[in-house]
């Protein structure tokens, strides 16, 4: 069995947003919306000049509460993990934005139906990787599975990111590493 | 506050003001063997209206509303579905008890039917709204909040439809759940102070929102002039009313979701 997670290694991203504007450029969406988003970690949690950032779409959990409570069925999820959300199938309710742990789904209001990252289960088809992880330039983000990779040095529920067993996210982290300080004798 | 919202607040409120009616309206047969009168019918027109008004709002939250009949796809698992579902149950049933009422064939039964499938249109509004996404409410408390609501509106409002003598029955009720809703209220932004990051900004929200304190001032309000335990002034259901509708209002407004604080401490 494949079952596709993004990996995000906060030690390498600069924050460059290269990932957010690829998948906007990728689906064409409209001003305003975005499937991914870069999020920096705040002064508890890494409390260094250098800022570090975790890259975010939806998790693809394998327990969707999108999925969970959708009046209509708009959210399916295919056999290697990828929850997948058909547009024309959602009425707009929002339902998914009040269930899902990670404000993963997004909604349009011009539209008035709710949008999410779909992985590019299409590209996956066709053997491409997921827009955002072909334009990262550092490696940060990449497309793991999660049955076969070896994730053993990956964190699945870090500082900063909701600790939500109970829908089983599929996002695996590389923490960032603490700066050398170097300090100079007085 | 986020204006999409607005529907969904006038469809819980006055969907549970029409429970909390039917609930009182069947109560009374059962502890007074209260006969139909021009006014039960008239609190059975009520309930019906506001029933169909908190729908015909509903609809306005949907991004497409013409979808609404798609909305018991999922009753497998989803809370929304269900939800639907029995309130739709319920106006069917409140509709054939205002025909039997008319008819002056009115059924005990169906009356305590009606009130028993409205509690559990509620439940599953309890349910629908614990959502996963917000820690403060991820829990049984939507399900208490809006019994409470239920259960104070209910009461409350029925003054207008029965005799002076039966407001004894309902000040009886009035009294004790609106202690118990001043102190859940009061009491609950504080315990979720002690949670995690989110829960204690949801806790900080209610502290310092005047809707949270306006509602808790009309339950005060109602508290102190049903304390005598006889009647009910006129003005009060009203006041209650406002109460939970700015109660409500904060309920939508002002509970953070997880999501908002993606790269902070939890």
């Amino acid at each position: 069995m494949t079952r596709y997670a993004f990996s995000v290694n906060a030690e390498l991203c600069i924050g460059c947003s290269s990932c957010g504007m690829a998948c906007k450029n990728q689906y064409n969406l409209d001003p305003g919306m975005v499937w991914r988003k870069l999020y920096p970690l705040s002064e508890e949690i890494y409390p260094y000049k250098d800022r570090a950032f975790y890259s975010l779409a939806c998790n693809h959990c394998s327990q969707p509460a999108c999925l969970e409570g959708c009046p209509v069925g708009a959210y399916t999820q295919r056999d290697d993990g990828i929850v997948v959300h058909n547009e024309d199938v959602c009425i707009g309710c929002r339902n998914c934005l009040r269930n899902c742990p990670f404000g993963a789904p997004r909604y349009n209001e011009e539209e008035g139906h709710v949008e999410k990252c779909s992985m590019c289960w299409q590209r996956i088809d066709e053997g491409l990787l997921p827009a955002c992880v072909q334009a990262c330039p550092t490696n940060a983000l990449t497309l793991v599975d999660l049955d076969a990779d070896d994730v053993s040095g990956t964190v699945q529920y870090p500082p900063g990111f909701p600790y939500r067993p109970d829908v089983e996210p599929s996002t695996r982290f590389v923490l960032p590493v603490a700066p050398k300080v170097v300090r100079r004798d007085v | 506050m986020d204006t999409r919202e607005l529907p969904l607040i006038l469809f819980t409120l006055l969907t549970q003001l029409a429970v909390g009616l039917a609930v009182f309206a069947a109560l009374r047969q059962w502890v007074t063997v209260e006969g139909p009168s021009v006014k039960t019918r008239n609190e059975w027109i009520a309930i019906l209206a506001l029933i169909g008004v908190g729908v015909v709002a509903a609809f306005f939250h949907l991004g497409k509303p013409l979808g609404f009949i798609r909305m018991l796809t999922n009753i497998g698992t989803a809370w929304l579905s269900r939800e639907i579902l029995t309130f739709a149950i319920f106006g069917v049933l409140a509709a054939v008890s205002l025909y039997m009422v008319y008819t002056k064939v009115a059924n005990g039964w169906m009356l305590k039917l009606t009130a028993l499938v409205g509690l559990l249109a509620v439940f599953t509004t309890g349910m629908a709204y614990a959502g996963k996404a917000m820690d403060a409410i991820n829990n049984l408390l939507p399900l208490v909040f809006f019994m409470l609501t239920v259960f104070t509106l209910g009461p409350a409002v029925a003054t207008y439809f029965v005799e002076e003598k039966t407001h004894a029955l309902l000040t009886s009720i009035l009294f004790p759940t609106l202690l118990a809703s001043l102190i859940v209220r009061f009491v609950v932004p504080f315990i979720w102070l002690s949670g995690n990051a989110v829960m204690n900004a949801t806790g900080q929200n209610f502290l310092a929102s005047p809707l949270h304190w306006l509602h808790l001032a009309a339950l005060l309000a109602g508290l102190f002039f049903v304390r005598n335990g006889k009647s009910i002034p006129a003005w009060l259901p009203i006041v209650l009313l406002i109460g939970e509708l700015l109660g409500r209002i904060a309920f939508f407004a002002l509970v953070v979701t997880s999501g908002a604080n993606l790269g902070g401490v939890y």
